[in-house]
């Protein structure tokens, strides 16, 4: 069962467009129950624009979004209640205080633990009496993961959220959120520059670039279908070059991205190792770079 | 049920504001126990409470920018709720500046105002409050619906919409009272219409507030 279905997602920014600017084009994918899709590109390549269109932000062209097969337009309250959201900046009120929001969450979510949110605020030391504009970009990141974890969710759409934490922080976030989703109930779709975070938890990578998906598939297979090969530059023959992704040249030689196929392994000579997610990013996007 | 939790909202945005609606009656209570009381001053009182009353109505829009918004939009409402919410807002907040406003000119003619003896007619001071309540109504509805429009512009034209129809709303209407006999025909009309220019300024607000719902409801907000 898909608890985040995107169909055809298309916006289209008129005032960058004329500019040779943005648009985001006929993206679709979905996540299953239980798992973990990260969503990756370069800034600018309209992660953050899917992310606002999922949560209703912004309004797509064209497309269909669907949380648990709710759309918005069919029931705008349980699509939002839904949802768990973390952006890369704060969007509480700067005058409001953690009290504030607590208030207010108990009013409008059903769900929404208040023991379990003064515990997370309390154990991640977040003052209440303080306005928000005090607080650090850590406290703020803080502040929003309390807010989506202390009520009850079906998926969390995560923007850049785990910059400005510390590694202490990092660690625990990134356990709290395998945590959800082990029940097999709820799902995660996780936009970060960070592909350590990535190579951690994702079981899903859905790599948009330019406004366009350039792949959606799970992790594991995809770290299964490269090699990252090393070799002299004297190795790089026009039969070997025509079939390696993203080639990288320095003054010691080079390194790219090597298809492993049935019968088809890297020619002797070369090192090879199995690649990093970051590893894969980085070279596919050299090599659109250069196939432009 | 839901409205009141927005309404909830939006005082919390405008708490510290709302100490200007105490404070202007107060400001005005001390004024007139200084000076000679004439009809007019508690009119006059309470044209600076409704003054007061425009700027802080809209403080829920004005308070709204695009990094901070995404809490409130992200709550789980039906679209457009939140800005009757903000109407409502506005609403009450003319309500409480006019009443207070209201509550210093009675006081004041308790102490011993008289009616003008410049002004020809008799003197309709219930006709006049009506007038000025409706006006500035309407006033703040104007405000809500530009922006609505406007959001997340730049902070001086949220600025301008917020501080101009206040200033026009006191200006012309201080300038009315104290130009009585040349501007005889309008003063006649508030004098005389009074409630009935109320009446047209509340629908006014409720079709402006159910416009500016409307483009909530398109912007899927």
């Amino acid at each position: 069962m898909d608890l985040l279905s995107v169909e055809h997602l298309s916006k289209q920014y008129k005032k960058t467009q004329k500019q040779g600017g943005f648009s985001l084009q006929n993206i679709s994918f979905s996540v299953p129950a239980g798992y973990i899709c990260g969503y990756v590109g370069r800034n600018g390549a309209g992660k953050t624009t899917t992310l606002n269109a999922i949560m209703h932000l912004v309004r797509p062209d064209s497309g269909e979004v669907l949380i648990d097969g709710v759309s918005f337009e069919e029931d705008p309250v349980s699509y939002r209640r839904q949802i768990g959201y973390v952006g890369d900046a704060s969007y509480f009120p700067k005058d409001f205080t953690l009290r504030d929001i607590r208030e207010i969450l108990a009013d409008f979510y059903p769900s929404f633990d208040m023991k379990n949110f003064d515990r997370l605020a309390a154990r991640w030391e977040l003052p209440a009496k303080p306005k928000i504009k005090t607080y650090s970009r850590g406290m703020k990141v803080k502040l929003m993961f309390a807010s989506v974890l202390a009520r009850d969710t079906k998926i969390l759409i995560l923007d850049e959220a785990t910059n400005g934490l510390d590694p202490m922080m990092r660690n625990e976030l990134l356990a709290m959120l395998q945590e959800y989703v082990e029940d097999g109930n709820h799902s995660i779709l996780f936009s970060t520059h960070n592909m350590e975070d990535l190579q951690d938890i994702a079981d899903y990578i859905f790599f948009i670039e330019e406004g366009r998906k350039v792949f959606f598939q799970a992790k594991d297979e995809l770290l299964e279908e490269y090699l990252l090969v090393r070799g002299g530059l004297s190795d790089l023959t026009p039969e070997l070059t025509g079939r390696l992704t993203g080639i990288q040249k320095n003054e010691f030689g080079f390194s790219a991205l090597y298809p492993v196929a049935e019968n088809c392994v890297p020619p002797a000579g070369l090192l090879s190792e199995k690649p990093t997610v970051d590893e894969i990013i980085v070279h596919m996007l050299r090599q659109m770079r250069e196939t432009v | 049920m839901t409205l009141l939790k927005l309404l909830k909202i939006d005082i919390k945005k405008a708490r510290w504001n709302l100490m200007i609606l105490v404070t202007i009656p107060l400001i005005g209570l001390a004024v007139l126990s200084e000076r000679e009381l004439s009809w007019s001053s508690g009119i006059f009182v309470t044209l600076y409470c409704l003054f007061g009353g425009i700027v802080v109505a809209v403080v829920p829009f004005a308070a709204e920018n695009a990094e901070e918004a995404g809490f409130l939009e992200m709550l789980p409402v039906k679209p457009g709720l939140s800005v009757i919410s903000h109407f409502t807002f506005s609403a009450l907040c003319i309500m409480v500046s006019g009443g207070l406003g209201l509550l210093v000119g009675l006081i004041a003619s308790l102490a011993g105002s008289s009616p003008s003896p410049l002004y020809p007619g008799s003197l309709n001071l219930a006709s006049l409050y009506d007038s000025a309540f409706g006006v500035a109504l309407l006033f703040t509805a104007i405000e809500c619906l530009l922006l609505t429009i406007c959001r997340y512009n730049t902070l001086q034209v949220l600025q301008l919409i917020r501080i101009l129809p206040a200033f026009v709303f006191f200006f012309g209407s201080t300038g009315l009272l104290q130009n009585m006999e040349t501007t005889s025909a309008i003063f006649r009309i508030l004098n005389e219409n009074g409630l009935v220019i109320f009446i047209i300024c509340a629908v006014s607000f409720a079709v402006l507030a159910a416009v500016s719902r409307g483009i909530a409801v398109r912007r899927g907000r």
